[in-house]
Order: C-alpha cells, then structure tokens, then sequence
C-alpha cells in the first residue's frame, strides 16, 4: 500500500529548509510525499490534504505562530470530518509541546531532531 | 459500497471522489470494475493534456489556465503526474506548488499521482483516474504528465486536446521528440518566450508540423506568469476541442489497439511462463534442431489451444 504524506509550511514564513529536507528524507524512505510549497493557509493545506487523500499531514512553522496556524488546521480537520493524523516541526518552543499534543498534534519536532526518529514516527502512524 | 461512493461522486462529494481515487490507484481490479459501471454515465467534461520536458512550465501554464477557467464559472479537474524513484518506491510530488492558490477553490480539484518505472502501467491508471473525475461533474480535467516518451501519446489517446509544451532553445530534444510525441500534439507551446531563442524553435516546430484531418495544429507563445498570452492558448484549447470529434474517433480506435495489444502481451508473458515446452523449444533453437520461425509458430499453436481448453472450461 502506498504512503502518502502532506508536507505543508503554514503561515507568513519562508523558512522551508526544514520542511524540504523532512519531505527528501521520508521520500527516501518510499513515501509519497506531497509538498505545498510555503505561505499556506491552514484552510489550503486542509483542502490539499482531502484532495490528496494523505494518511498524514507534517506541518512546518518557524514564525513563531505556530500555536494559532496550527489550532486552525486541526479545528478545520475536524469541521471537515476528516481524521488525518498530524505532526509538526520547526523552532518551537519545548514549552508549548504540552499545548500542542492537547490540540491533538501527535509528535513536536524541534530543532535538533533526528531524521531516523521522524521518519520512524511516520511509519508508525501510517500504519495505525 | 461502491455504489454509494459514485453515487456521492456524482453528486459533488470530493471526500468520495478523493478515497475513490486512492482505491483505484491502488488496485487493478476495482478500477476495472468502475470502468465496467461507470462508462455509460453521460459526462460532459473535456480532456486536455499538457505535456513536455520536465521544467519547461506547465504547471505554472495549468495555473494560469485554472484562473481563466473558473472565473467562466468552470468546474476543472486536475492530475499531476511527478516521476517515482524506482530504488525506494518514494516520491516527491511538487507539481501543485505551482498552482496551489486554487487549492481551496471548490471549483477545483488537484490531485498528485506518481508514476513507476513502467510507464504503460501508469498511463493505464491515469485514464481511469480522469473517466472518475470527469464522472464528479467537470467540465474540464486537464493531466501533467512527463513527455518523454510512450505514456504520453497513450495518455493523449484518451485526451480531447494534447498541449506539447516547449521552451526555447531546446535544440536537439526537439529532433529527438520528433517520433510520436510531436505527431500526438493538438497544440504547441513555447513558453518562457521571453527569453532568447523563441524564434528559432518557433520557426523548427512550423518545418515539422503539418495538417491533420483539417486541423493546423497552432504554435502559441506564452509567458508562463503574464495571462494575456495564456488566455490565447485557452482560445485555442477550446477551438480544438469544437473541432476535434472527428478525430477523437481515430484517438479512440487507438486506444483500443493498444490496449488489446497490451492485453495480448501479457496474456503471452503468462503462457511462456507457464509453458513447459518452451525452454526445450529453446533448446532446439539454440542447437539448431529447429529454426526460430518453427519455433515461434509452434508456440502459438499450443497458446491457442490453451486458449480453446479455458474456453471450454469456463
């Protein structure tokens, strides 16, 4: 079965180093990556992944916004009625991961992460 | 529960349209089985291919295209078609970035495929991808696809209108397209006609493009981001596409051909493989006991009664 995976950066930030190297390593690790480039709104990036019909989203934010994008894309997931699993990478502050796994967010990588453990993680939650 | 999902798709829902299509891409079987039930169902959407070298800006032409389309008030459909890594299985597929504004248009929907090593193989599934999407009530559906060899000219069998886009400069790729590819296009574009060189491979494409079956097939000159020469191109899109029934017969007998040499083929592959004689028919071959035409015939012999006998036994 194929794996098809969102990389999205959301907001105001065009930091996207991060989110192309996370894209090229899970590529490698013979997933379909599905890449939106950055500046999204969280309604795009949802949009794009009931299109695409991902079985994961990784969302990328180093603005600092990332509570208030990502609050919005979970909120529209669920609006939509579309159970897709997420996680997110950037310079996020370890306080706020807390936070985040309360929205619903299933992994935080900050900076520093090992690529191994991110893609480790995304098979694990493809395969749920 | 497949017929709740078509049943949906017809009416809009692209949550359907969207699971429908990963279980098609996913297994033979069902996309023969919607083909089978769906190929009645009167759809009005046209197919438009754009196909050429990677980098030469289709997809910001799609883009463009996308905007002129639905601020008609059109419904349009789009595939994506990004190569897959033949070591790893994985792929990135970057095409939407260029178009990604209309990503919540609910006049739109984009949709990333990627394809194999084999290309026939992915010309048979985004076929079946376009009769499903052109079944949710498109008016148009337009597929990106590679051209660098085969799968486009099957892609195009099933297209209405088939846009090879070039840029300048291009040289000799141009000679190397000449066989199949350029015969296959409906329209040509040279994007990025801002640059130097337009000319020159605006004046080789006119050597090598004749008139076919009444129709002169157009060389268009576009800047991918300036729409005034974009909206010349969808001029000419919808142009053909009034004119074109007659030929869309021929790309259909086409169609047919291949599909029924491909079935032929595989239906040959099983048989060698399953054929006890045929490694000693090689063997006379190799020591010159028989000659290959003999051998050859006798082949097809013994597939034909195979052949009979599953008749008989279905």
């Amino acid at each position: 079965m194929k794996k098809r995976i969102l990389i999205a950066k959301v907001g105001l930030d065009g930091h996207d180093r991060g989110a192309k190297v996370v894209a090229r390593a899970l590529k490698n690790a013979g997933f379909e990556v599905i890449y939106t480039g950055i500046r999204q709104s969280p309604e795009q990036v949802v949009e794009t992944a009931i299109q695409e019909d991902v079985m994961l989203i990784g969302l990328s934010c180093l603005s600092g916004a990332h509570i208030p994008l990502f609050r919005r894309v979970m909120e529209l997931l669920r609006e939509k009625n579309v159970d897709i699993p997420v996680f997110c990478g950037g310079t996020i502050p370890p306080d706020d991961i807390p936070l985040l796994k309360k929205m619903g967010i299933r992994e935080v990588f900050g900076p520093g992460s090992s690529l191994k453990d991110i893609v480790e993680k995304a098979k694990e939650m493809v395969a749920e | 529960m497949i017929e709740d999902m078509l049943e949906r798709i017809k009416n809009g829902d692209r949550i359907a349209l969207s699971k429908m299509m990963t279980l098609m891409e996913e297994d033979e079987g069902i996309r023969k089985k919607i083909i089978k039930k769906i190929f009645a169902c009167p759809v009005k959407g046209k197919i438009i291919c754009f196909t050429g070298p990677p980098g030469v800006g289709k997809s910001t032409l799609i883009d463009q295209v996308l905007s002129i389309l639905t601020e008609e008030g059109k419904r349009v459909g789009v595939i994506l078609v990004d190569p897959r890594s033949p070591y790893t299985g994985g792929s990135l597929l970057g095409d939407r970035i260029r178009m990604q504004r209309h990503a919540t248009n609910p006049n739109v929907f984009i949709r990333s495929v990627s394809c194999a090593e084999n290309p026939e193989g992915v010309s048979r599934t985004v076929k079946d991808l376009l009769k499903i999407m052109a079944l949710s009530g498109m008016d148009y559906i337009i597929v990106e696809t590679v051209g660098t060899g085969q799968m486009a000219v099957e892609v195009s069998y099933i297209c209405h209108t088939t846009v090879l886009v070039l840029m300048p400069n291009m040289g000799d790729d141009i000679q190397m397209m000449k066989a199949g590819i350029i015969e296959s296009a409906d329209i040509f574009v040279i994007n990025k006609c801002d640059l130097d060189g337009a000319e020159l491979t605006e004046a080789y494409l006119r050597d090598n493009i004749e008139k076919r079956d009444g129709w002169m097939p157009p060389i268009i000159k576009t800047v991918g981001y300036n729409r005034a020469t974009v909206k010349e191109l969808v001029d000419k899109i919808k142009e053909h596409i009034r004119k074109e029934s007659c030929r869309y017969r021929e790309k259909i007998r086409g169609l047919l051909m291949t599909m029924f040499l491909d079935y032929l083929d595989e239906l040959g592959l099983e048989f060698i493989k399953n054929c006890g004689k045929f490694e000693e028919l090689v063997d006379d071959v190799a020591s010159c006991r028989k000659d290959y035409y003999t051998a050859t015939e006798e082949l097809f012999e013994m597939l034909k009664k195979e052949v009979l006998k599953n008749d008989k036994g279905n």
